[in-house]
């Protein structure tokens, strides 16, 4: 029997169902489901059940709202139970710090528009009567949070799915993917091929396998979890909140008169991390009670009547864990038409709804309908291959999945994965270093007799006077920042002028030496890559994004491009090193070590030169993130130290010191400058970010110019703002923003402005609210006065910058 | 008085059994104690939490064989006994040596349960080759057992469904049937103090008339088919029901 | 030279039990002439049987039990005491609970290797056939040790029946009970209720489409004809219309019944963990598409509320027609 399907989804669990009852939703029928077993045999079928919908993300908690909204109406859809119960979450806090998380994710919630309220211990009492109050500091409840049957919640779907036309095969393995180029054109089975023109591959457990088969990376591993459901406990109420409580690793559900009961622990046990074997499907591991024991422990503190009531079962059974804890979905760059959404962090439950939605529509549509840069799969890099990196990092995550989630928080393991040539040399200056991208990068710097290392805490932080002290040197002197790990990519060839000019929404018809910033942004008008571009010349460019991006805009760019090999496309990000030469006295440092004209009418502000210095030949690009005059030098890695050297030798007299990213966060922020994933995002156009002066309609078409000529015509609906507090507030992204008391939306970016000595961040407002100037900020609880002021609060005129 | 219980590690009821050549099987499956095994244990918790006295588990087998012990001391047993033999079908006959050399061994008994039957083998002969060696009666498949100084009631589901009451003297061997009592669930408490709880392992060869391990002659083993693809029976519902009642009967065998 | 087997002629209600054909059939394979044991009592049936099988010995017991002896303990002892007087290499009976309980006890009292529940037997060649792991695997055994002991499972051996003489006699030799096992009394026992859904060997669950409580009423009323017990899926316990103690699954209980019959259940792999070892499923559904179509043996697609009474009055219809074992 072969076949052929529109769409051939891979994997029977409640990702793969919920994927097929939404594209058949919206229309596409053309499905095909294939399971190697029984639907559920993976880990839905084990999973505990709990739907908790509150993330980081708003974005991501609406994705999970979707899901809970979704489970409401299941059973009257279909006719099949899902066991759906809105009993509410409540979580506790055992410690001053949770509860001040706790007050953070009240504000957030808040701000998500769901429902959450903070409860003292007494008040925690009423939803889960069973447990001990002793430790308990406070509480938060999210009623609209609850549980269900996964079993069941699949098998709705699933019927949903079938009764629209979609075809399940179970027992069916997809054994092999045909390619043909940059495409799947089949997926192989027992019975033969069955051709499709998409494939999703939510195949769970077995996604980083069944990807590799197409030489698709799905960076997840399986990791052993493990609940008990206690016997009965008499005298328990019919019916309870799920409660978490993660100072004391321990979640709780009600459960046939007893309660299940599960945690987290660290030093978890990862299993098979290349995949179960191919006959695993419905089958559970043994019970490790040792591995337990602390979870256990703290089950005996918080809900001693667990302990008269026994345990009647022990389940222990592997879910897919990924490096970040945020599960992995999108078009898979490797391939053009070769879908993932697995590796859900045992939250499968809470996001298959809603995760199969997001994913029907990102098929259909070509893009979801939020951006949901968090768990795209773009986010990750060649390193996440290698269980090197992958293994220890997902085990560290895992054994955080209930540690405090600090601000700035940096990972223990797996570090030292890409460095700059620098690194050395930094370390032994007092760097300290931070991982992104694997990246080591350089934080901040410890003046003697300070330790250098992050002190996790929601207060001011220990590097804040350091990274004072480096802002200064930015903006009084010169600094010099390892900006080594930024993406950098050439496209060159005959066609890469007219690839550019049709991404980008800036005109790039500009001469050979210029350097452009412009946003790339998709039909809608958002901005999908937010990037740098210099002329090398005029069939070659030289593209510098963030550090973070290399996967996602390449994935874009490359997408867009003609395939008849009149682009090339090269990752260059690892032949060159980045040194930022920034602050007043850069040309006089620089000036010490090349003989290039580096006057502003030699060397203009938004250019870019083939220069020598120290020796070395050095491509410098005359632009800035911190908002002061200076230079990145993009020098080959191997003479990167060389010319690091030199320039701290030569930068001596001048009062040259290390800067690191926090310094440089602090400067870009009274600059205004927007950062992509945070204030620039597909879900608003270059207007709502006030980076019109970026767009130029007039210069001939461009992917989103249609969609931002009626944008401009209709005037932006929302509009970014920059606001300040006086002193000291502790804001990191994500904060409301309130006035009057009304919700307007949340932070993109918070931070301090060490020139200003204020409180600044970033956030949209509706367009009506933005031209009131007082605000409130609402953090950790605490309700604090902002200003709305102008978007760049330091040197507006940019005299510093074009001096 | 001092309680002997005779343990059995078995595979779990649910989990599929492989085999590992033609005549031995996958050791790997899950492992758990065999349920029969558990109600004598509870039992025996019981008669300790009224009178005092110790609980001593018994067991034969493998070392990995020490999960049904621990699994019996989770319960509250005091500790265990395991009798090392690797063999995967030991003779019963041996068997029954062994655990009565190991029971005469630890002197003092004052009773020794067991369960009814292990749910891998099934021959419910343990009980009666213990005891036989021993010289103390025995009585299997109790459903309830009273005792007083030196004597021990017990209650039995004869064939037909008529209950026998009958009584025998102490120590004697006596074999747990489902209805004797509801075993407890393991306390939290008790599955982590379970292994440090102590557990003596004894080599049958040092124990006296035992004689050297013997295993069945094992010819051969077979996975019984898999499920074929099902029948479903159509048409009439009255017409469609007899005939399932005639196919359960005489193609199943299970009617 | 032929092997020498014995025979117990178990009875109930004063008859021999019928599936005693198939281990008769069993017995003669060996080519030596059968021994059956019964109670002198029960004589006439038992001879009548073993002439029908192929004839041979008939050893009698005289009935005469002490006030305060244990019958199953006499029945042992009588197996054991006939074995070694007779010189058999080999005794059998069937593995019905009284067989359960007297065939172990003469091969302890024997010192003789024992097979409880076996599914197939030949003397001759000294092998037994016998399921394992609750019939999860099937296992061949050699017996060299004799005497040996075999309780042959009723049914699963078929008969072969064939006329023959039988010679009667009187067992002679001492039979001697352990009297330290005292009989004090008998109750009768209160049958209703049903087997315990872990024990039962049939068990009848009903799904979410059940839709009350009292409706389980209708799988109560097949459950008396079989013999079973009833249980209940997740999603009823969860809608409230059956207890947690009845729930079969991954959470819920673990059965092993020879026969499974499942009303109104989807067959979630949750499900399906508490039951998959059920000898033989039968699936009463009126979703077609339900996964336990791919995981049963039998099935009807049809509305239980329907089907489940037509199965009742079916098994009720066949009981009455006449009965095995």
């Amino acid at each position: 029997m072969s076949g052929r399907a529109r769409v051939v989804v891979v994997g029977g669990g409640i990702v793969g169902c919920s994927i097929a009852y939404h594209l058949a939703r919206e229309g596409c029928s053309d499905v095909i489901l294939l399971e190697q077993g029984s639907l559920t045999g993976g880990s839905t079928w084990h999973a505990a059940g709990l739907v908790g919908q509150l993330r980081s993300s708003r974005n991501i908690t609406r994705m999970l709202r979707d899901s809970v909204e979704l489970y409401a109406r299941l059973e009257a859809e279909t006719g099949q139970p899902t066991g759906w119960k809105a009993s509410g979450g409540l979580r506790l806090a055992s410690t001053p710090e949770r509860m001040l998380e706790n007050r953070r994710a009240a504000t957030m919630a808040r701000s998500f528009g769901l429902e959450m309220h903070l409860l003292s211990p007494q008040e925690a009492l009423k939803y889960f009567p069973l447990m001990s109050l002793d430790g308990v500091v406070g509480a938060s409840i999210l009623p609209s949070d609850g549980e269900a049957d996964p079993a069941q919640l699949t098998m709705a779907m699933a019927k949903g799915a079938r009764n629209a036309g979609v075809r399940i095969m179970e027992k069916t393995r997809a054994r092999g993917v045909v390619l043909s180029g940059r495409r799947v054109t089949a997926v192989e089975t027992a019975g033969g091929p069955i051709e499709c023109e998409t494939l999703v591959n939510a195949a769970g457990m077995w996604g980083r396998a069944f990807g590799l088969m197409a030489g698709v990376n799905v960076p997840l591993i399986p990791v052993q979890h493990q609940y008990l459901v206690s016997g009965p406990m008499p005298g328990a109420p019919r019916g309870y909140a799920t409660m978490r409580d993660p100072d004391n690793l321990v979640y709780y559900k009600a459960e046939g008169g007893g309660m299940l009961m599960g945690g987290y622990e660290h030093g978890p046990i990862p299993w098979n991390t290349d995949g179960p074997p191919a006959d695993f499907e419905s089958t559970l591991l043994e019970p490790n009670l040792e591995q337990f024991e602390p979870i256990m422990r703290g089950a005996l503190l918080r809900t001693p009547a667990i302990e008269p009531a026994g345990v009647a079962r022990f389940i222990n059974g592997p879910e897919s864990f990924t490096t970040d804890g945020n599960c992995i979905m999108g078009p898979a760059p490797e391939l053009d038409n070769y879908y993932v959404c697995a590796g859900f962090n045992a939250f499968g439950i809470a996001a298959g709804g809603g995760a199969g939605k997001m994913l029907a529509e990102w098929i259909l549509a070509g893009r979801p309908e939020l951006d949901l840069w968090a768990i795209d799969i773009r986010r990750f890099g060649r390193y996440h291959r290698d269980d090197a990196y992958l293994v220890p990092r997902t085990s560290e995550l895992y054994g955080k999945h209930y540690g405090m989630s600090w601000p700035h928080e940096e990972h223990d393991s797996a570090r030292e994965v890409r460095t700059s040539p620098l690194y050395a040399t930094l370390q032994a200056r007092r760097a300290v270093f931070g991982q992104k991208f694997g990246w080591e990068r350089p934080n901040w710097f410890a003046p003697p007799g300070v330790e250098p290392r992050d002190e996790n805490s929601f207060g001011k932080p220990n590097w804040f006077d350091a990274v004072a002290a480096e802002h200064r040197a930015i903006r009084e002197r010169v600094a010099l920042i390892d900006m080594t790990s930024f993406s950098k990519f050439e496209v060159r060839g005959p066609g890469a002028f007219a690839l550019l000019q049709r991404l980008a929404a800036n005109d790039l018809d500009r001469p050979v030496g210029s350097l452009t910033y412009t946003q790339l942004c998709n039909e809608r008008g958002g901005v999908e890559c937010d990037l740098t571009i210099g002329r090398l010349a005029s069939d070659r460019f030289y593209v510098v994004s963030g550090t973070a991006f290399a996967t996602h805009d390449l994935d874009w760019i490359r997408r867009h491009a003609p395939a008849d090999g009149s682009v090339i496309l090269e990752d260059v990000t690892d032949t060159r090193s980045a040194i930022n030469v920034c602050g007043p006295r850069s040309r006089d440092l620089l000036g010490k070590l090349t003989g290039a004209d580096l006057s502003s009418a030699g060397f203009p502000f938004g250019t870019c030169r083939e220069i020598e210095v120290a020796g070395l030949a050095v491509r410098a690009l005359r632009v800035t993130y911190v908002g002061e005059l200076g230079w990145e030098l993009h020098v080959p890695v191997a003479g990167a130290l060389a010319l690091y050297e030199a320039l701290v030798k030569a930068g001596g007299p001048l009062g040259v010191a290390d800067a690191g990213y926090r310094a440089l966060e602090s400067c870009r922020l009274e600059k205004g400058y927007r950062y992509w994933s945070a204030e620039l995002t597909p879900d608003y156009t270059p207007f709502e970010a006030g980076l019109g002066f970026c767009v130029r309609l007039d210069k001939g078409e461009f992917i989103g110019r249609e969609a931002l000529v009626r944008a401009k015509a209709g005037g932006p609906k929302r509009r970014l703002c920059t606001f300040t507090m006086e002193g000291y507030v502790p804001l990191f992204g994500g904060e409301t923003i309130l006035a009057d008391g009304r919700v307007l939306g949340v932070l993109t970016a918070g931070g301090y402005g060490h020139t200003l000595g204020k409180a600044i961040a970033m956030g949209y407002v509706p367009s009506a609210e933005s031209a009131r100037t007082a605000f409130e900020i609402e953090c950790f609880g605490e309700s604090f006065r902002a200003v709305k002021g102008d978007d760049v609060l330091y040197d507006p005129r940019r005299a510093r910058i074009l001096a | 008085m001092k309680i002997l219980v005779l343990v059995k590690q078995v595979p779990d009821s649910a989990a599929a059994i492989k085999l590992a050549g033609p005549a031995s099987i996958d050791r790997s499956v899950k492992p758990v104690l065999n349920p029969y095994d558990e109600i004598a244990v509870e039992e025996a918790l019981r008669i300790r939490e009224r009178s005092g006295g110790e609980v001593v588990l018994v067991t034969l087998g493998p070392p990995a064989a020490d999960g049904a012990l621990r699994a019996g001391l989770a319960m509250g047993a005091d500790r265990g006994v395991l009798v090392t033999c690797d063999l995967a079908f030991p003779d019963p006959r041996f068997v029954g040596r062994a655990l009565a050399a190991a029971i005469a061994d630890e002197g003092s008994a004052g009773l020794v349960l067991a369960g009814l039957r292990s749910i891998d083998a099934d021959g419910s002969q343990i009980p009666y080759r213990v005891a036989a060696t021993l010289g103390w009666p025995a009585v299997n498949g109790i459903t309830k057992l009273e005792l007083s100084p030196g004597v021990a009631t017990v209650t039995r589901e004869a064939d037909g469904g008529d209950l026998e009451i009958l009584s025998l003297p102490l120590p004697c061997v006596l074999g747990a049937n489902r209805g004797l009592n509801q075993p407890r669930y393991p306390k939290l408490p008790d599955l982590m103090g379970a292994k440090k709880k102590p557990v003596r392992v004894v080599d049958p060869a040092s124990l006296a008339g035992v004689g050297q391990p013997v295993a069945l002659a094992v010819k051969g083993l077979e996975l019984p088919p898999p499920r074929r693809a099902a029948r479903v029976l159509e048409g009439e519902l009255g017409a469609a029901a007899v005939e399932l009642v005639r196919l359960l009967r005489e193609e199943a065998k299970v009617l | 030279m032929s092997p020498s087997v014995g025979v117990f002629l178990e009875t109930s209600g004063g008859k021999p039990r019928p599936a005693l054909a198939g281990a008769l059939a069993a017995a003669r394979a060996g080519g030596a002439p059968v021994t059956g044991l019964a109670y002198e009592s029960e004589a006439e049936p038992c001879a009548a049987l073993l002439g029908a099988h192929g004839g041979g010995r008939l050893l009698l017991l005289p009935d005469e039990t002490p006030a305060g002896e244990w019958g199953a303990g006499r029945i042992a002892a009588f197996l054991a005491a006939a074995v070694k007087a007779e010189g058999l290499d080999w005794l059998t009976g069937l593995a019905t609970p009284l067989g359960r309980e007297v065939l172990p006890r003469a091969a302890a009292l024997l010192d003789a290797p024992l097979v409880t529940d076996a599914c197939a037997f030949d003397p001759g060649a000294g092998t037994v056939r016998q399921a394992l792991y609750g019939g999860r695997v099937l296992a061949d055994l050699a017996i060299s040790a004799r005497p040996a002991v075999v309780g042959i499972r009723p049914n699963s051996i078929p008969p072969a029946p064939a006329a023959g003489p039988v010679d009667r006699a009187a067992f002679g030799s001492a039979v001697v009970p352990d009297a330290r096992i005292r009989l004090l009394r008998v109750d009768r026992q209160d049958r209703s209720g049903g087997p315990e859904l872990t024990e039962a060997r049939v068990v009848i669950s009903g799904g979410r489409p059940m839709a009350t409580a009292e409706n389980f009423g209708i799988l109560s009323e097949c459950a008396a004809v079989l013999g079973a017990a009833v249980g209940a899926s997740r999603a009823a316990v969860d809608a409230g219309i059956a207890p947690h103690e009845m729930q079969v699954g991954l959470t819920g209980k673990t059965v092993n019944p020879d026969l499974y019959i499942a009303c109104g259940i989807s067959g979630s792999v949750q499900h399906f963990a508490g039951m998959k070892t059920s000898k033989v499923i039968v699936a009463i559904n009126n979703d077609s598409h339900a996964p336990i179509w791919a995981k049963c043996d039998y099935g009807i697609v049809a509305d239980l509320f329907a089907a489940v009474p037509a199965l009742t009055a079916a098994l009720k219809s066949a009981a009455a027609g006449g009965g095995r074992t």
